[in-house]
């Protein structure tokens, strides 16, 4: 478990900050890769730009993903996922403040795994964190050619 | 009858004929009367012939009974004398002479009575005459020497006692058969006859004359004296009694001079001769009766045909002229004209007053219809002069015969200046020839009416020449033999002007509206994206606010007190209700400008899972529910979701302090719309602010008592107006509210 790296993308350094509080809280321990706009994540994940060096094969097992995000947009980012093949059958969880009805289908029309909506309220976000985590990193089988342990 | 018609002036002639037929009227009715005057008086006059003649023939028939009586005795006396001695015996001659003469004086018609010797001489005679007499030529004394037993003269004078005499005679004979003498007697006619006469009751005037063939009168009566003796076969009565010896009688003037009617028997004298006794009665006598009643008579008739005369003449003039002058006079004005004109006769019963009635009766509806007509022409002509169209009328040959005010305010010609001029002139040029082709094409079409060029413009020209759009229908109607064509036009300038104006606001108007709705398409971008924002961007401070207060509390417990934790403790909850805040805030918003979806959404149903969803968040609470199942509405049902989370859940939350709480659901409502409705037993609230409770962030509680955002039920309002229905509430304080909402949509389920 602790080799599978998740992907963190986020603007805001409070939601990061709180995040990574709550994964740790949780007792979630994997990597976390933390990108803090579209435009990044989608240079990790398709190893161009700054990390052009990195390994394609070694691609996070969890994508949390914000909608609103500077420069590329996380439907954007999803989307680009989606269309790459080296990304396609990554797991996108989409984390994010908005409640939008549009944002939900999109999400999901463009092949978002999950969607879920951050709380105000801290405890219920610890909450959620800790269903996430176990659910996608422990419970759910990784699809074979994605994600594999690096 | 001609001096009527003079008198009737010319015109009259008529009521004069009438007049004059109406007298000849009353004249004919008496002439029956008059022909059983003239038919009376000549039965009368027949009969006083017939009494005449009757009179005339007893007097003849006494008078001859006379003569017969007469001739019978004096033959019977000859007989006797014939046997005298002293007829026979010569010896005895001598005292002849005085018997004669005593038996002369014993009868008194006898002229004489006397003896004539075979020698012819006479021998004895009564009377005596002084110088012998010879009679020996004597037709009688002839006769009887010829062995006539009983002869009888003519009517002769005696020589002996000159007088007017008829002799009978008879011989004597001896022994041996041998005529001795002859006896004989004459007798006095005209005294005999004068005799007759006196002892027979005569008529008065009445006449009787004794007269041989040769027409000498031998006695008469009156007035023998002038006419005995005398020879008159020229006058009247005699000649016609010679002429017709057969007459049964003779109406003839008498010797006298009078007139009488006569009858006549022949009297055999001698053998050779006759004489006829004639009777006569006068007849001026005996029609004098006849001829008075018959004069009455023939007076009174004239006098009543004066009357009739008259009375027709007046009668007529007053009852039948007058009236019918009165009909005619009143007839001709009718025919003049004037309807106004009456007999001014009463309707009686008579056949005048009918007439006359009928002929009142018939000028009133005259009058009448004279005034309905007008007034239908009248109002003909203000609808046809009012018409706000123009209406023309043209005959076959396309000259105008009718144009109405309003045609001349259009076209701008005066109608003096239109009326019998051809069409063409109120028509484009360009027109005329397709006009005419249309005209005649109507002309032989069955219709009789349509709309002049249908599905193209048509055009009017006006008197200074312009052209106007016109909207045209044309009617046909036959008058005998001809066609009349209306055309009934409208210029549609204005509307033309009015619709190119309404084309172009629509234009703008669209225009507009693409703008407005490019500009609210911007403008509910714009809202989505601060929508969004708000969201996105409001709520990532506070998950700060109170992630970071959490982790002060957790990574800081040993120097935070707890004041210090407290304080904290409010920090994360304000945060935590900001959240609230900005979720309903976002619901609020959401339910505006949501896309709504029609569908049949199971209220009850719904109801349901949000009770349950209740139930689940607040297992420990009790509360009853009563939830009308199969309710059923047209609506969004997302929308319709949110109106029932909401009021149930203030059901819910508003009913925490009772102890036996409970919450209805169901449809309800006595104002005939299908009206759903959520009622609790909880708190409630005072009506007074009923009027509040739809408003946003408006509530009537403390958060301290019952939490909320207050946008719950103006959500609930906003999602019930936008599907067309109205929602209200009603409740007191401690004895529950309920909320009322109706569906319009939903009716048609």
């Amino acid at each position: 478990m602790k080799n599978k790296t998740i992907l963190l993308v986020e603007d805001n350094p409070d939601d990061e900050a709180l995040t990574l509080r709550a994964l740790s809280k949780n007792n979630i321990m994997n990597e976390v890769m933390v990108a803090h706009d579209g435009a990044e994540a989608l240079d990790y994940l398709l190893c161009r730009n700054a990390h052009a060096g990195r390994d394609p094969e070694r691609q996070p097992a969890l994508i949390l993903l914000d909608l609103k995000l500077p420069k590329v947009d996380g439907l954007d980012v999803l989307r680009e996922i989606r269309a790459n093949p080296s990304t396609q059958l990554l797991r996108v969880v989409i984390l994010t403040s908005s409640k939008e009805e549009q944002d939900l289908i999109k999400g999901y029309r463009l092949g978002a795994n999950s969607y879920i909506r951050k709380p105000v309220d801290f405890g219920q976000f610890m909450e959620a964190v800790r269903q996430l985590g176990l659910y996608w990193l422990v419970l759910n089988e990784a699809p074979p050619s994605a994600g594999e342990p690096v | 009858m001609s001096r009527v018609e003079q008198a009737a002036s010319a015109p009259a002639f008529r009521t004069a004929s009438l007049r004059a037929r109406l007298i000849w009227l009353g004249i004919f009715t008496l002439l029956p009367a008059f022909g059983f005057i003239v038919y009376s008086t000549l039965e009368q006059r027949q009969q006083a012939m017939e009494q005449a003649k009757k009179e005339a023939s007893r007097l003849l028939q006494f008078a001859a009974l006379e003569q017969q009586q007469l001739v019978a005795g004096t033959q019977q006396q000859l007989v006797t004398l014939a046997q005298l001695p002293i007829v026979r015996e010569q010896a005895l001659a001598g005292r002849c002479n005085n018997t004669f003469a005593k038996l002369r004086q014993q009868h008194g018609h006898y002229g004489n009575l006397g003896v004539i010797g075979r020698d012819g001489w006479l021998r004895c005679s009564a009377v005596p005459s002084p110088s012998p007499i010879y009679l020996g030529d004597r037709d009688y004394f002839r006769a009887a020497l010829s062995g006539q037993i009983f002869s009888v003269s003519d009517y002769q004078i005696g020589r002996v006692i000159n007088k007017s005499v008829i002799v009978f005679a008879r011989p004597v004979f001896d022994e041996k058969g041998g005529i001795q003498n002859v006896v004989f007697i004459s007798v006095d006619i005209p005294g005999w006859f004068k005799d007759m006469v006196a002892h027979t009751p005569l008529p008065k005037d009445a006449s009787l004359m004794l007269v041989n063939e040769h027409g000498t009168i031998f006695a008469r009566h009156p007035n023998p004296e002038i006419w005995m003796g005398k020879t008159l076969p020229d006058s009247p009565i005699i000649k016609a009694v010679l002429a017709q010896p057969g007459a049964d009688s003779l109406d003839e003037i008498g010797l006298d001079g009078v007139r009488r009617l006569h009858v006549f028997a022949p009297i055999k004298t001698s053998a050779s001769g006759h004489a006829y006794l004639v009777s006569g009665i006068p007849t001026a006598e005996l029609f004098t009766d006849v001829n008075r009643n018959f004069l009455a008579a023939l007076t009174g008739i004239s006098l009543i045909a004066v009357l009739v005369t008259a009375i027709a003449w007046f009668g007529g003039s007053r009852f039948i002229l007058s009236p019918l002058q009165a009909l005619t006079d009143a007839a001709k004005r009718l025919g003049a004209g004037d309807l106004k004109a009456r007999t001014g006769l009463p309707h009686s019963g008579n056949e005048l007053g009918g007439l006359a009635q009928a002929f009142d009766t018939m000028a009133d509806t005259l009058e009448q219809r004279d005034a309905q007509l007008r007034t239908s022409e009248m109002r003909l002509a203000n609808i046809v002069n009012n018409a706000g169209d123009a209406i023309i009328s043209v005959d076959d040959d396309q000259r105008i015969v009718a144009y109405n005010r309003t045609a001349e305010q259009i076209f701008g010609h005066a109608p003096t200046s239109v009326l019998g001029q051809p069409l063409d002139m109120l028509l484009p040029p360009a027109a005329l020839s397709a006009h005419r082709g249309h005209v005649r094409a109507f002309g032989r079409e069955a219709g009789t009416t349509r709309v002049m060029g249908a599905g193209r413009e048509v055009f009017g020209r006006r008197a200074d020449g312009t052209l106007f759009p016109a909207e045209v229908s044309i009617s046909k109607v036959a008058e005998g033999s001809r066609s009349l064509f209306t055309a009934i036009l409208r210029d549609v300038t204005e509307r033309y002007r009015a619709e190119e104006e309404i084309r172009r606001l629509n234009e703008e108007l669209e225009r507009k509206v693409v703008e407005r709705t490019a500009q609210l398409e911007t403008a509910n971008r714009e809202l989505e994206a601060f929508s969004y924002s708000v969201s996105h961007d409001l709520r990532a401070p506070l998950r700060a606010i109170d992630g970071f207060s959490q982790a002060l509390l957790e990574d800081y417990e040993a120097n935070v007190d707890d004041q210090g934790r407290h304080y904290l403790q409010r920090v994360r909850a304000a945060t935590q209700r900001m959240g609230e805040l900005i979720d309903d805030l976002l619901q609020l918003s959401r339910v505006s400008r949501a896309e709504m979806r029609h569908a049949i959404v199971d209220m009850s149903a719904l109801a349901e899972s949000a009770i349950e969803e209740l139930r689940r968040a607040d297992p420990e609470r009790q509360v009853k529910t009563d939830i009308q199942p199969g309710l059923e509405a047209r609506g969004d049902p997302n929308l319709l979701r949110i109106v029932l989370v909401n009021l149930l859940s203030n059901a819910w939350k508003f009913t925490s302090r009772q102890p036996s709480a409970r919450i209805e659901f169901g449809l309800g409502g006595n104002d005939g719309e299908r009206t759903f409705f959520v009622r609790d037993n909880g708190a409630g609230f005072d009506m007074q602010y009923a009027g509040k409770l739809f408003g946003a962030f408006q509530r009537l509680h403390s958060p301290s008592e019952f939490p909320g955002t207050g946008i719950g039920l103006a959500t609930v309002q906003r999602i019930v107006h936008r599907h067309g229905g109205h929602v209200r509430a009603e409740g007191a304080v401690g004895q529950g509210a309920a909320f009322y909402f109706t569906l319009p949509f939903g009716t048609d389920i």
